[in-house]
């Protein structure tokens, strides 16, 4: 058995890795359904806000984002890409929480992605957990 | 010094697992130099520019991925994962994905080089928890 469970360690202190992924759902506006999102918990909501552009919200505040990235997966082949738009850094108190804008983008143009159980978009953030800084 | 050995990293939900690694594709030939390879169960070019992977393990939620493709010299070709098959336990069934190496949408092989890499990453649940 390959399966070893070690610790994933890091060069820096206090970073917490989020992922996430859901299921875009082609025009439909709104907020993505909890079931078409996993490890929920972490967002608030991830919505649509226009043609291929989503927000996440994060449910937990980190003072700092380090890196990121996002992914597509695609039932076929397409010419279809993530990119990451403004984030809005959280504070506290009162808890303002982050948000970051994500664009699926065909040649730089805004595109839906069309509902699939294989079309997919993921994510990983790597925040700081406190002020500390390395 | 920033470097601080021996600090692990947090994950915000329970039970993560990073399975990471990477191959140089060759062209229409199976790929070569497969790092971290002992966590699939095979690699497999299938088709012009398409690979599928299987997985070793069987992990019960795939949760978020990414794949790379590093160019010896800048090009319009990048990597996207296609279909995911969740493993079945009870029958079998190993855990596999489609990743393919596009040119714009279409299939494109990616000649041998030392820096031509696919790398990929993906963070499953370990268990059934939520």
């Amino acid at each position: 058995m390959t399966q070893m469970l070690n610790p994933l360690a890091t060069a820096g202190t206090d970073l917490v890795l989020v992922v996430g992924s859901f299921l875009p759902n082609g025009s439909t506006a709104g907020a993505i359904a909890a079931a078409n999102i996993t490890n929920g918990r972490e967002f608030v909501s991830i919505s649509r806000t226009g043609v291929g552009t989503f927000l996440i919200t994060f449910t937990e505040y980190y003072p700092q984002l380090v890196s990121k990235w996002a992914e597509i997966q695609a039932n076929a082949p397409i010419d279809l890409k993530p990119q990451f738009g403004a984030y809005t850094a959280g504070s506290g108190p009162p808890m303002v929480n982050a948000k970051i804008v994500l664009s699926l983008l065909t040649a730089g143009a805004a595109a839906d992605m069309a509902a699939n159980a294989n079309n997919r978009v993921s994510f990983g953030f790597v925040f700081r957990k406190t002020s500390v800084q390395t | 010094m920033s470097l601080i050995l021996g600090q692990r990293l947090a994950t915000a939900g329970r039970d993560q697992i990073l399975v990471v690694g990477s191959f140089r594709p060759n062209g229409l030939n199976p790929p070569l130099d497969l790092y971290q390879g002992s966590e699939l169960f095979s690699l497999t070019r299938t088709a012009v520019g398409v690979f599928t992977l299987v997985f070793l393990e069987s992990y019960t939620t795939l949760i978020a991925k990414w794949v790379d493709l590093a160019l010896p010299a800048p090009a319009n070709t990048y990597a996207q994962c296609g279909a995911y098959t969740a493993p079945d336990p009870t029958s079998g069934v190993r855990g596999q994905i489609v990743i393919s190496t596009l040119a714009g949408a279409t299939p494109t092989d990616v000649a041998a080089s030392p820096n031509a890499r696919l790398s990929y990453g993906f963070v499953f649940r370990d268990t059934s928890l939520v």
